[in-house]
């Protein structure tokens, strides 16, 4: 009898697509290695009694990473009685390396050649019979995201017998294997170069063009940001209106109904408006989803990862890390959980500190917001806090990289390249649903909780009920704590209070705003002040969920208490920075032109600082590569940098 | 010759790979080892990492690791 079955293979070859159709749920999938960086458990859709785990991919069940250990570790301890092998067609060989392995592992395997779709359009054959008699297994072709063939797989995989011990792989040493695989390979398919190969080949091209390649990066992010807040920001005026125009009516409806003063007061002004003005921005971050996930389903996040990884190298930074700060961008959350892939432990602190610096789809509502009330609603605010973001981690990574406990070698950076494909509309439309349904979820919880709060303690005081805001609790709690500010700019009770309403979800230092205030103008002392705010709002520590999800992730107090010590401390430098460039340039250039200044600044110094070679201490004489006067090279030496 | 010194898109044999071990092993679970056929495909923007082609995918990998990768160009 069967009871509970798992998912194996490499990373990014579709056991979520196939865990998704089979448990009919809606975990996130991507196209990289890594999305899945802890065990998903679900149950079969039509039998509810069989559980369905979904572990993370991976190379080796000899655990390296994390994630990879949460496998290995699984398997021994909870004997599953089916092992699902999910093997990429288009990437079969490789793929095999590791069901080597798992065959050996003495419990019943089948295997599920997932991408079958695009080996039959190409004309690649596989000969099963040959591949059965080598593994001893049931193997089932299928196309996961095309839902091919998937009703077979549930048939079979309900009666499947234990690995067939007459197997050839397994009359051999397990060392042996792989060399044995690569010799029947061409027996048991024959490999061709497929369209979707010749595709990415081509835009590659274009993506890590030496010149364009970082150039189109940037138009990429500035394309994502200007359309969330054009045709977003279109849609949002709709909702406000909507809310505008339904506050009136109920307050209306509830005068004549007669309730109380009070009551109507806390349900339209701060309850609905509160939410509302939340609310208005989901057409802005659902088009942000949409083209995040675009970026992430296609494959070219990796590519970013390519072209930027010299950059983050030079902070101290490895590759690795550059997954989670693009998937920050999105959510820092899921950009805090991806760090569970990275192998080396202090790098995976950082990356946790420093991730959360990405504008995710809350702070960029908070922007939007901003960049409508001071900006006449320009899209290059956003596109400029993206890259602030990202040379705020250059700069602390490097800072934190010069300091004794981070400083260290770097490790070995092996990043598979998978192909571009086009991201499915089912997926597409799936991450939207789950995001409207989160962002309801939050305004129904947080916003509308932050909302009564602030009624509350804005409308009590010590002598209790009052309708002068200036006896109120707030009040007085902001005025104290508003002088943290006063070098940034905006030293008044209501910024300050949205700072800490902003520690529950960024998206409530709008709400704070729009309930507190009139004349928004009023309270910051220019332009550069509200950028600032901004940039705080930015590097400060993230949102509750994200800080817990941070602590899951550090396991030790120490770091926790530090993480929020310095990303206070990192979002107060930026911000007064900002403040004083803009006392520089206040007299008679523009907002937009320092900014730009500001960033030319620092990526001529960050281009400086990439450039730097390495050098052998013992003779100067290889420029990164293989020491040329010496053919007994020490690489030991060689990896030791010279400023 | 290296992995880091082969000119672009030559395919190259190779030979013998060195460094820690968890790198080796590594490599091997990606199909990177002693035989197989590569082919360095590019090289990123700023000069570092490159991608490199073993059998049907790819992967980046710096030049600092690809200098433990020695190689044999085919003619």
């Amino acid at each position: 009898m069967i009871n509970s079955i798992c998912l194996i293979g490499n990373p990014n070859c579709g056991k979520t697509s196939l865990f998704n159709s089979l448990t009919g749920s809606y975990q996130k999938t991507g196209n990289w290695s890594g999305v899945t960086t802890e065990k998903k458990e679900g149950f079969y859709k039509k039998n509810k009694k069989i559980k369905i785990v979904d572990l993370p991919g991976l190379y080796s069940l000899e655990a390296k990473t994390e994630d990879e250990k949460a496998v290995t570790k699984y398997l021994s301890e909870n004997k599953p009685s089916l092992i699902i092998n999910v093997l990429d067609g288009t990437n079969l060989e490789r793929n095999l390396y590791l069901s080597c392995e798992i065959i050996r592992l003495g419990i019943p395997v089948v295997f599920v050649i997932n991408f079958y779709d695009e080996l039959q359009k190409n004309k690649i054959s596989i000969n099963f019979a040959k591949l059965k008699q080598l593994f001893g297994v049931e193997i089932i072709p299928i196309s996961a995201k095309k839902n091919l063939n998937i009703d077979l797989l549930e048939r079979k995989m309900l009666n499947v017998l234990p690995v067939n011990e007459g197997a050839l792989l397994l009359k051999e040493s397990s060392n042996n294997s792989k060399n044995i695989v690569s010799h029947y390979m061409k027996d048991i398919i024959n490999q061709k170069t497929t369209k979707t190969e010749i595709i990415t080949e081509k835009l590659d091209k274009v993506f890590t063009h030496k010149y364009f390649g970082i150039p189109i990066f940037c138009m990429v992010v500035m394309l994502t940001y200007f359309l969330s807040s054009t045709v977003g920001g279109y849609l949002s005026g709709y909702i406000s209106n909507f809310f505008a125009k339904f506050i009136i009516s109920t307050s209306n409806s509830m005068f004549k109904a007669g309730f109380s003063p009070w009551i109507i007061d806390l349900f339209t002004n701060a309850v609905l408006k509160g939410v509302g003005s939340v609310l208005a921005f989901t057409p802005q971050i659902l088009i942000l989803f949409l083209l995040m996930t675009t970026i992430e389903e296609s494959g070219y996040a990796t590519r970013v990862t390519f072209i930027l990884d010299r950059i983050f190298r030079s902070f101290g930074l490895g590759g690795k890390s550059v997954i989670p700060i693009i998937l920050s961008s999105g959510c820092a959350v899921t950009g805090i959980m991806a760090t569970r892939t990275i192998d080396c432990p202090k790098e995976k602190q950082m990356t946790v500190y420093l991730a959360p610096f990405m504008p995710c789809g809350a702070k960029s509502a908070v922007f939007a917001w901003f960049s409508y009330v001071f900006f006449n609603g320009s899209a290059l605010v956003s596109t400029s806090l993206y890259f602030i973001g990202l040379f705020s981690i250059g700069l602390f990574g490097y800072i934190l990289n010069k300091t004794k406990y981070f400083s260290k070698q770097t490790r070995h950076f092996l990043l598979e390249m998978p192909l571009l494909r086009l991201p499915s509309i089912k997926d597409l439309l799936r991450v939207l649903w789950e995001k409207v349904k989160d962002f309801t979820y939050k305004s129904g919880t947080v916003i509308f909780a932050v909302s009564v709060v602030l009624w509350l303690l804005s409308n009590f005081g010590i002598y209790g009920y009052t309708v002068n805001v200036e006896e109120s609790f707030l009040y007085s709690f902001g005025n104290i704590i508003k002088y943290i500010f006063y070098p940034l700019g905006f030293c008044n009770w209501q910024s300050a209070i949205s700072v800490i309403t902003g520690f529950f979800a960024k998206e409530a230092v709008v709400e704070t705003f729009e309930l507190l205030n009139s004349d928004f103008t009023l309270l910051f002392n220019n332009k550069f002040s509200v950028y600032a705010f901004m940039v705080f709002v930015l590097l400060s520590p993230p949102c509750a969920a994200s800080i817990s999800a941070a602590k899951n992730e550090l396991k030790n107090k120490k770091s926790f208490w530090f993480m929020l010590v310095f990303q206070f401390v990192a979002g107060y430098t930026v911000a007064l920075f900002i403040v004083l460039l803009g006392k520089l340039f206040t007299l008679n250039i523009g907002l937009i032109f320092s900014i730009i200044l500001g960033i030319i600044i620092l990526s001529i110094a960050f281009i400086i600082l990439a450039k730097r070679k390495y050098k052998c201490e013992k003779c100067f004489s290889c420029k990164g590569g293989v020491c040329q006067k010496s053919s007994k090279h020490n690489t030991t030496i060689c990896d030791k940098r010279i400023a | 010759m290296y992995l880091n010194n082969l000119p672009i898109n030559k395919l190259a044999r190779i030979k013998n790979i060195s460094g820690e071990n968890v790198f080796i092993e590594r490599l091997s679970d990606l199909g990177v080892f002693v035989g197989s056929k590569v082919k360095v495909l590019r090289i990123a923007p700023l000069l570092d990492p490159l991608e490199i082609k073993i059998k049907s995918f790819r992967i980046a990998i710096r030049k600092k690791d690809a200098r433990y990768i020695e190689v044999i160009p085919y003619d």
